[in-house]
């Protein structure tokens, strides 16, 4: 069995949660007060992801796509349980379309999508062959630059002058209403409930259950914070009319750093950082799903499945959508409500009110049996 | 899986063979025309595109150059992406648009709207957003484009950075990027404005290589004004002195020379250094009120009048007097502004900062309500160096 350390578990947390939020920004529809999205959306998150952590404490010893067998029957559990790795390996499409629209807008515009795709899927596939334990090993190493790089970029962004606090003026002009629309479902799910997913790692970490709770909450706040400080510069350095209208609006902020005319264009920097935090991605959605498909066919070796998933991957960063307005609309407006309310909220808090009559009803009955005795 | 080692020796040269081949889409140096300024004229259904590129072999440091340093070719087309393809047939090389430093409008476009052609430069992938953007001052941006300047010997740097060190020094330019151009297009508590050029002298000659030839150049390019834009037309001019009053409250001034005059005739001169402004906007009795602070920091730079300025309640004075001159420049151009009923300073925006739940009725009527809004400036100019030579010796000789 496969062992990663508490450490490795923080970083790929904050690298799953983190994704592809840094480019793409976060609660765009709010506007200038997307920063207050940010923060509702972050406490959404602590509180869905601790019923997540209870709901594993309540499942010792199973990975969530067992979970729902367990408690529901083989009978409706397994049909729900196989809608998961599906839901991993739609979302592992969306990251590859996240990658081709970006590269293909601003840094490789002649380049097919074909060639994209196909170079980022064969390091992918290599990795699922390494196993998790070398993904998180490569998280460890690369997490370090991640948060050197991201630094770098707030230094260079506040020195060279161009974040303005007038920006943010003024607060709440129409009112909660967009603010809570844009947390729910997209914002507090977005990475944050999202974060479900990690419930097919968190039995592979060598620690106690409590141990685990503790970091990945702490991973949390820190993705969560580390999001909100890129939301507020964002806004603050292109104003909300950009923030609504940039297709990648952190792209936008970077290029616009210009220190004594010798520091600039750092068009690269901002690149760089997208493409370490959509591989981590990436790779963490494949390895999910094909880790959940293994659990399900009750394969022995999931190395079997790595080439046929590899092979669905870029028929879906094909076909996923097929122009970046289309791929926006849906991850805004269709995907959340069709997938998300249904597979990250509904479905996980059916089944803890079910777990909990059933252990309440078992108690009940160990109570009973006691009190005959 | 077993692999061997010749399989495994095949495969990675394999893969090293397909890192090597580098970027998809690379050209080279020697396969590129570089742009260094744009001019963008209207013609009767499209553009007229004059692009500014470099030699490369006139601007080698090493080499005394003979040549032109630069070369000037146009199109036209019905779009701006048409028109710079269609350079193409003229250009001896593909046209890079990367280091483009100024894009100059001509008049006639920029009284009929700037919206239009403002897409392509902010749409196109290769263009930074770092180059000014300026206006041909009844002019056409190609007669613009095409001098040749001395010192600077691509010429679409020398107007950047003219625009750029009258910005930090002498104040009535402004250098506006793509993304502030835009933002103030949208929004509907400010109208955008946009530094003017022009040529003075024999314009005839001025692309020519005898231009550089002389002493004093007969062509020079030169960079005032501000012009004045209602939505995306240009509708007026603001002179230096408006110019000026518009970078006080736009917090854009970083150093300026100003001067009040004597009380026994002569002037005195002072060189702000250090200059921040307020920008205060309220509702009062149901009528929008801007409030303007300055406060600056100032030495006095030029003493040309009998003036004793080791007594303190001189300088008092002084601060007193170069108060209420700035504070007049500046309510000179609210005027203006106001007349041409354009509300080029963002008051709109500093309203909708405080009260944004009035703003929302009083934005549908701006126009007219901004001609009404009351503005009160307060100037604090504090004078903290006298110089080299505390007292002046114009005082003697006068005698």
């Amino acid at each position: 069995m496969e062992r990663i350390s508490q450490y490795q578990l923080f970083v790929l947390t904050v690298f799953f949660q983190v994704g592809t939020t840094i480019i793409f920004g976060f609660g765009a529809a709010a506007g200038r007060d997307a920063w207050i999205v940010t923060i509702i959306s972050l406490l959404v998150g602590i509180f869905v992801i601790s019923i997540y952590l209870f709901l594993s404490y309540l499942n010792p010893g199973l990975t969530l796509v067992e979970w729902f067998p367990a408690q529901f029957g083989k009978w409706i559990g397994t049909p729900i349980a196989w809608l998961y790795p599906l839901l991993f390996l739609y979302e592992g499409g969306r990251i590859l379309n996240d990658i081709k629209y970006l590269t293909t807008t601003i840094i490789l515009v002649d380049t097919p999508f074909l060639a994209i795709i196909l170079f980022f899927l064969l390091v992918v596939a290599y990795l699922q062959y390494c196993g998790i334990e070398v993904i998180a090993r490569i998280g460890e190493i690369f997490f370090p630059y991640f948060l050197v790089m991201i630094l770098g970029s707030v230094v260079l962004i506040l020195v060279s002058d161009i974040l303005r606090v007038d920006n943010l003026l003024p607060v709440l002009k129409n009112g909660w209403k967009p603010i809570l629309a844009s947390t729910f479902p997209l914002g507090a799910s977005q990475g944050f409930a999202q974060s479900l997913e990690l419930a097919m790692i968190w039995l592979l970490v060598s620690t106690s259950h409590k141990e685990i709770v503790k970091t990945t909450l702490f991973a949390t706040v820190f993705s969560g914070l580390l999001i909100l400080i890129t939301v507020l510069m964002i806004i603050t350095g292109i104003g909300e009319f950009f923030y609504k209208i940039e297709s990648f609006p952190m792209f936008a902020l970077v290029s616009k750093v210009n220190i004594g005319g010798i520091i600039k264009n750092l068009d690269a920097f901002a690149v760089l950082l997208f493409i370490i935090s959509a591989f981590f991605k990436l790779s963490l959605h494949l390895f999910f799903a094909i880790r959940g498909f293994q659990i399900l066919t009750k394969v022995e070796s999931s190395r079997k499945l790595i080439i046929p998933i590899t092979i669905i991957s870029i028929y879906l960063g094909y076909s996923v959508s097929s122009n970046y307005e289309e791929h926006i609309k849906v991850a805004i407006e269709v995907f959340p409500y069709n997938l998300w309310i249904m597979l990250l909220w509904i479905l996980p808090f059916a089944l803890l009110i079910v777990t909990l009559i059933k252990r309440a009803i078992k108690n009940r009955k160990k109570e009973m049996a006691q009190a005959k005795e | 899986m077993k692999i061997n080692k010749k399989t495994a020796l095949l495969s990675i040269a394999f893969f090293i063979l397909i890192g090597l081949t580098g970027c998809w889409s690379a050209h080279e140096l020697s396969e590129l025309a570089i742009a260094t300024g744009l001019g963008i004229d209207k013609t009767e259904d499209g553009y007229r595109i004059s692009v500014q590129f470099v030699n490369p072999g006139e601007i080698a440091a090493k080499k005394a150059s003979s040549g032109v340093p630069i070369s000037v070719h146009t199109a036209e087309g019905r779009s701006m992406l048409e028109a710079v393809r269609k350079l193409t047939t003229t250009a001896p090389r593909r046209v890079y648009l990367a280091h483009v430093r100024v894009i100059i409008f001509g008049e006639e476009l920029a009284k009929e709207g700037l919206r239009k052609p403002l897409d392509f430069l902010s749409r196109d992938h290769e263009m930074r957003a770092d180059f000014v953007i300026a206006i041909a001052k009844g002019l056409k941006a190609e007669d613009v484009i095409k001098v040749i300047a001395p010192m600077e010997k691509v010429s679409a740097n020398k107007i950047f950075t003219s625009i750029e060190t009258s910005e930090k020094n002498w104040a009535p330019t402004k250098i506006v990027l793509l993304d502030e151009l835009i933002e103030s297009l949208v929004s509907d508590g400010k109208e955008p404005v946009i530094t003017g050029v022009y040529l003075t002298g024999n314009s005839e000659l001025g692309g020519n290589i005898k231009n550089i030839q002389q002493v004093n150049t007969p062509t020079k390019i030169k960079s005032d004004y501000l012009a004045v834009f209602k939505g995306d037309k240009l509708i007026d001019w603001l002179d230096e002195s408006e110019s000026k009053g518009f970078n006080y409250i736009t917090d854009n001034i970083t150093s300026t020379v100003g001067f009040i005059e004597c009380e026994g005739g002569g002037t005195l001169t002072i060189e702000t250094i250090r200059s921040k402004t307020k920008l205060e906007g309220a509702i009062e009795n149901e009528k929008p009120k801007i409030k303007i602070y300055v406060t600056a920091e100032s030495n006095i730079g030029d003493v040309e009048c009998p003036i004793d300025l080791s007594k303190s309640k001189t300088i008092k004075d002084i601060e007193k007097k170069f108060n209420e001159k700035t504070k007049d420049i500046i309510m000179s151009s609210v005027e203006k502004a106001k007349e041409l009923g354009t509300d080029i300073y963002g008051f709109g925006e500093a309203i909708n900062r405080s009260e944004p739940k009035k703003w929302e009725d009083l934005k549908k009527k701006w126009d007219e309500e901004f001609k009404n809004t009351e503005v009160v400036v307060k100037v604090d100019l504090k004078i903290r160096r006298v110089g080299t030579i505390a007292e002046s010796f114009q005082e003697e000789e006068d005698q």
